[in-house]
């Protein structure tokens, strides 16, 4: 974007970085506080896992940077996105645009709902390359190469027979690259993958995340890693970061967080991974995710910690760091 | 995929069902109490030419032969003699049945486009003064029946505010145009005859509004609920978040599948405004084909009576093919068998 305005762009490398960012959804009784200070970063070029139990906001988290959450559905967040020093919360119906159809892409979590049934996967994809900041201007025919283009990227053979089918035609794991394909049918500087492949078996799931992979780092794009694994957080991204019912809890580089996990809600979620070796399933954290409508009113965290303590029922940790690059919300760490 | 396939499949099991209708309609006209040579000759006929009518008629046949006798005329075209008004069937059908099917085309034009510009301009705008407008006057069109909104119709503006003729299908003095299709609009159009046509548009507006408006209400709100239920799509929002424009994902990507639902239950509708006329065309003086049949009851003219009810059959299992190949059209999942 040509912004003069520099605000958040810290070291210039810096292209996305949300501050405290806070979101209500409608409920049926008053409004549930989801998103609770989430604050992240991510560098031109840099792979990013958004990593934490079903529920914990991540989706939410991602929704809100392209601001495609229905609007019936929440309450407009407090807070700043800034996208290339440009904060995307106060931006008008153009610039949103913009960003858009030309700089931040995203995959959906469930391919199977992302794509319209009553509509070919052509007919889907050819408006996006229309409406795609590459694609304007550009007549149908080109838009047509944009697509099959796009659906060759993604290793699926015979995109001219693709074009004319309908989602409910395809297996979940083409629906999947169908999904990935629309994604990166234009060169865009941040990507965001919500859980793919999360649906399809562990065999398919490894070959999404390889042409996910080799895609973004052909094209130089930074990528936003949703995931409820760590083991994939580990095997494709640069850094992690934590989130537990609406707060980034832990952010470390990548290998740093399974070195030395300073959160003990990431501990614990370590010890829940089931290991090849060393004895089967491990034992899980102990309760499930507090009540939006009505969260603990310190840290979000202490009903189902060991380490809890009577500050933790009172007062809401600030992330503070454990080691250089390696920052936790926690009073007991 | 193949929508070619499809249609010849609903035809091939068309026939079959009118078939079974022609042999439903036979069998009831035949067991209606009365006998049918006294109603058409009057009390004062004789034994001789009771018994002659009847042998012309092929009504001292067992039934089979006189279903035989029966069906093979329909297929040329021939279904026989109206016993009231002593003229070929086919000729008093040809007379009367294009100012129904004028009055209930109109009808079903004006149902489906307010029905979904009235639903999505609700849904747009919800939960406002439009919408709750919208919703009060749906419930009072659905609930009101059909002739009772047609003679509140035929009182405001054939006596309160009279600027919108109400009775017969032209004005007096208007000669009708040369029978073309039938259709006074469109023969008026064909032959260039403006006036006319403006004449008989007018006089088609208000019998057609009064026959629609119930489905017209349905199905405004089975569109709205729809596109309200379906906003919250994870397309839509994926959609969106491509860059497409709100205008768009509104009119192309929300509303083709918003529109399912509605559009079966327009079917239904639709192919009911034939029979729904009969009161409409009594109200408002419509010659159409309703009132002939329902006078051919009245008097057990048995011929007309089976010839129309089976015309009326087969223009509601053709709307039927219509309608299936519409929703096959917006609804892939359908025509594809639903395998996922």
């Amino acid at each position: 974007m040509s912004s003069g305005e520099v605000n958040g762009e810290v070291n210039g490398e810096r292209i996305l970085d949300i501050r405290n960012l806070k979101l209500w959804y409608k409920v049926y009784k008053g409004y549930a506080r989801v998103l609770n200070d989430v604050t992240l970063s991510v560098s031109r070029g840099e792979k990013v896992g958004l990593v934490g139990e079903t529920g914990c906001g991540k989706t939410t988290t991602a929704k809100s940077i392209l601001g495609i959450i229905p609007e019936h559905q929440y309450v407009v967040p407090e807070g700043e996105i800034y996208y290339k020093g440009k904060d995307i919360l106060r931006m008008n119906a153009k610039e949103l645009g913009q960003v858009r159809s030309g700089e931040i892409s995203m995959i959906y979590q469930e391919p199977a709902a992302a794509l319209n049934p009553v509509f070919t996967v052509g007919q889907q994809m050819m408006d996006v390359a229309r409406y795609s900041s590459q694609g304007a201007g550009k007549n149908r025919k080109r838009h047509r190469e944009m697509v099959l283009d796009a659906i060759r990227d993604v290793f699926i053979p015979d995109p001219e027979r693709i074009f004319h089918f309908y989602p409910n035609q395809l297996s979940g794991g083409m629906k999947q690259r169908i999904c990935i394909a629309m994604a990166i049918m234009t060169r865009r500087d941040l990507m965001i993958a919500d859980e793919p492949g999360t649906a399809l078996d562990v065999t398919i799931q490894a070959q999404v995340h390889k042409i996910l992979n080799e895609l973004v780092n052909r094209r130089h794009m930074a990528l936003i890693m949703i995931t409820h694994s760590l083991g994939v957080a580990r095997e494709l991204t640069d850094s992690i970061y934590v989130m537990y019912a609406g707060t980034v809890v832990e952010s470390a580089p990548s290998a740093e967080i399974f070195r030395r996990p300073a959160h003990p809600y990431t501990i614990g979620l370590l010890a829940a991974a089931p290991r090849l070796s060393g004895g089967g399933i491990q034992s899980g954290i102990y309760g499930s995710i507090p009540d939006y409508g009505s969260p603990p009113p310190g840290c979000r965290f202490e009903p189902r910690c060991s380490r809890a303590g009577a500050r933790c029922k009172a007062e809401a940790p600030s992330p503070r760091e454990a080691e250089p690059g390696h920052q936790a919300a926690c009073f007991n760490m | 995929m193949n929508l070619r396939v499809f249609v010849f499949k609903r035809l091939l099991s068309s026939v079959v069902v009118l078939l079974g209708l022609s042999v439903v309609i036979f069998g009831i006209a035949r067991i209606l109490p009365g006998d049918p040579a006294r109603l058409a000759l009057g009390s004062t006929a004789t034994q001789n030419a009771l018994d002659l009518f009847r042998t012309e008629n092929h009504l001292d046949q067992p039934l089979p032969v006189q279903y035989a006798y029966w069906i093979g005329g329909v297929l040329r075209g021939d279904f026989g003699t109206s016993t009231s008004t002593k003229r070929a069937v086919a000729q008093d059908v040809a007379e009367f049945l294009p100012a129904t099917l004028e009055m209930a085309s109109f009808s079903a034009v004006f149902l489906i486009v307010f029905s979904i510009t009235v639903g999505a301009l609700a849904a747009n705008w919800r939960d406002t003064l439009v919408d709750g407008l919208m919703r009060v006057m749906s419930y009072i069109g659905i609930a009101i029946p059909g002739f009772v909104i047609a003679t509140l119709l035929l009182l405001l503006f054939g006596y309160v505010w009279p600027v919108i003729p109400v009775l017969g299908r032209l004005s007096h003095g208007i000669t009708p145009p040369p029978g073309i299709t039938g259709f006074y609009t469109v023969d008026s159009l064909l032959t260039g005859r403006l006036g006319t046509f403006w004449d008989a548009f007018l006089h088609l507006l208000i019998p057609a509004v009064a026959l629609c408006m119930g489905g017209l209400c349905q199905e405004a709100r089975l569109v709205r609920s729809a596109m309200i239920e379906n906003r919250g799509k994870d397309y839509l929002a994926a959609m969106k978040g491509y860059g497409t424009p709100g205008r768009v994902i509104t009119g192309k990507y929300l509303l083709k599948p918003s529109l399912i639902p509605a559009v079966s239950c327009m079917g239904m509708d639709i192919a009911s405004l034939m029979s729904n006329a009969f009161l409409i065309e009594v109200i408002f003086g419509w010659p159409g084909i309703s009132r002939y049949g329902m006078t051919a009851m009245l008097s057990k003219d048995l011929n007309v009576i089976s010839g129309v009810i089976l015309i009326f059959g087969a223009i509601f299992v053709g709307i039927n093919i219509v309608v299936d190949v519409a929703v096959a059209y917006l609804d892939p999942r359908i025509r594809l068998g639903g395998a996922a």
